[in-house]
């Protein structure tokens, strides 16, 4: 087994591939994460809104977008929207999986905020807080707690729908492991050496969430 | 009111549930003796296929039933069931896995996969008792619009196999399965650039290298003929149910398809030369008389004719292998 790893993977530099396939899966998902946050907060906040027209919109970005299978939305936006940008392919995959990710980030905002107690903030409001420190100070700090744990798996959700960039010419830590498989002949150890590798991914993602929940607890948030 | 409706949905659900494990049950296997081996199977012989990109696979189950039926592809002896079921699957290692794990009883891909896939691992064989259909070849797609294009490279490949190029390729590329060595791709400056897609999927012809270079008989052959027209080569990875798509949208201007329609000659060429030895190719094409058996050519040439994608236009195959068997080392 170890000779067969030793093989495969570190004699002639394999891992540097596999390491290049991974860090595009990492862009890829990182980038996707910061769009699809800076979008879907306000499209969360949208929802959330009294005006018709503003969560009306919002309603139907949310439903389309998560109805619409990821690849096949990807393939709409490299071959036929960006068909004739000179747009990279990676560059297109990350606004689309930002697209993907502002619905799922805008119905945590939406379920977050919905979750939190109503009463506290109309007493905040007998007590002359304005709407948005009413929010700010009292809807704000305890949405953010119940959006964590959501947020993670949110996160590790988006990492593992990027397996499907191969579909646009990138080259990610699925098509490398793919390519090695077809290559070595040994598509079962190969893709237990990718899966280990998305779980590694998994696992730092809840490390970095474990320590931000301990310092907020020290905070005594 | 609310807990009965409750209630009523749950035992609903249940049911729906059971249903539904109960239609996807495993089949139960059972001992066949294929060619006087037995074999544990289930009781539909499963052969494996990559899928065909551009048509419909119920188009490809009736050519290939119609085929199996006249020639006998799997010979099961004690059993009435002699049922045939294509499983189709998207690139060589889904295709690989299934065969590990006994979905399939064996798969189909050219022989020069079927030497790369049993040299690399011994788990794998060549059944050469089984009769097996067609010769696949490789040629290469562009849009109706690139026509002219696309006869400048056929030319170019019957240049290159009439110099014998040609063969100086396969017997490195193909042959040698020469792993380490990529084809040197040359550039020339202000000559325009065709994008070629290239899946690393189909060893030897096409897979990538431990550094991420495309690699194979296929980068080696574009590169010699981008280097006769003076053209610049730029590959594109991609995944290879995405090929037609590509080419369709201009993100590749060439890829490759398998496509192979063999005249009678080039049918008579192959089996007196090159094969003829060869017990599963006898087999396969030969009929009792020790004859090339040139029907078999028909269902081929038809296979070959509903799987090109509308709108574009092929170059002359450059590449062609018969198709084998490969199962599970017993």
């Amino acid at each position: 087994m170890i000779s067969k790893i030793n093989e495969l993977i570190f004699v002639n530099g394999a891992w540097k591939t596999i390491l290049m396939g991974l860090m595009a899966t990492i862009r890829i998902s990182f980038f996707a994460l910061i769009l699809g946050t800076i979008l879907g907060i306000p499209i969360g906040l949208m929802r959330i809104s009294k005006s018709k027209i503003l969560s009306g919109i919002a309603n139907i970005y949310i439903a389309l977008i998560r109805g619409i299978p990821i690849l096949m939305f990807l393939m709409l936006m490299y071959y036929v929207i960006f068909a004739k940008s000179k747009l990279e392919a990676e560059y297109v995959a990350m606004i689309t999986f930002g697209i993907n990710t502002a619905a799922y980030v805008a119905e945590l905002v939406r379920s977050a905020t919905m979750a939190t107690n109503k009463g506290e903030v109309e007493a905040a409001r007998t007590l002359g807080f304005s709407a948005f420190d009413a929010f700010r100070y009292v809807t704000f700090p305890q949405a953010i707690i119940i959006a964590k744990p959501v947020y993670e798996s949110t996160i590790v959700n988006l990492v593992q729908w990027t397996s499907v960039v191969g579909y646009v010419t990138i080259t990610d830590l699925t098509r490398v492991i793919n390519n090695m498989s077809a290559r070595t002949m040994q598509p079962v150890f190969m893709i237990i050496t990718g899966m280990i590798l998305y779980l590694s991914i998994a696992y730092v993602i809840k490390f970095i969430f474990f320590l931000s929940n301990l310092k907020d607890r020290k905070a005594g948030v | 009111m609310n807990m009965r409706l409750n209630k009523k949905i749950i035992v609903l659900l249940s049911l729906l549930l059971s249903m539904i494990l109960i239609s996807c049950s495993a089949n139960k296997k059972e001992i066949v003796t294929i060619n006087n081996k037995n074999v544990e199977i289930s009781p539909q012989i499963r052969i494996g296929q990559l899928s065909f990109n551009a048509a419909d696979e119920s188009d490809f189950d009736i050519v290939l039933d119609e085929a199996s039926g006249k020639y006998q592809i799997l010979q099961i002896e004690n059993t009435n069931n002699n049922n045939i079921k294509n499983v189709y699957y998207e690139n060589l290692t889904s295709m690989l896995m299934g065969l590990s794990r006994g979905e399939v009883y064996g798969i189909r891909v050219l022989k020069c996969q079927a030497d790369y896939i049993t040299n690399f691992n011994k788990k794998f064989v060549i059944d050469s008792d089984v009769n097996t259909i067609g010769v696949t070849g490789i040629s290469m797609l562009l849009k109706d619009t690139d026509a002219e294009l696309c006869d400048a490279i056929s030319t170019q490949i019957n240049n290159i196999n009439a110099d014998g190029t040609m063969k100086k390729l396969q017997d490195e590329y193909i042959k040698k399965a020469n792993v380490d060595n990529a084809a040197q791709i040359e550039s020339f400056d202000g000559a325009k650039t065709i994008k070629v897609a290239i899946t690393g999927d189909i060893p030897p012809v096409d897979y990538i290298l431990e550094n991420g270079t495309p690699s194979g008989f296929n980068v080696a052959l574009i590169s010699e003929i981008a280097k006769r027209l003076k053209v610049n080569v730029e590959l594109v990875p991609i995944e290879s149910g995405a090929r037609a798509m590509a080419l369709a949208t201009g993100r590749a201007d060439v890829i490759f398809w398998n496509r192979s329609v063999l005249s009678e000659e080039e049918f008579r060429e192959m089996t007196n030369e090159e094969y003829k030895d060869a017990e599963w190719f006898m087999n396969a094409f030969v009929d009792p008389n020790g004859n090339p058996d040139i029907n078999k050519l028909k269902y081929n040439n038809e296979l070959n004719d509903l799987d090109q994608p509308s709108g574009t236009v092929a170059t002359i195959p450059f590449f062609k292998s018969p198709v084998v068997l490969v199962v599970k080392q017993k």
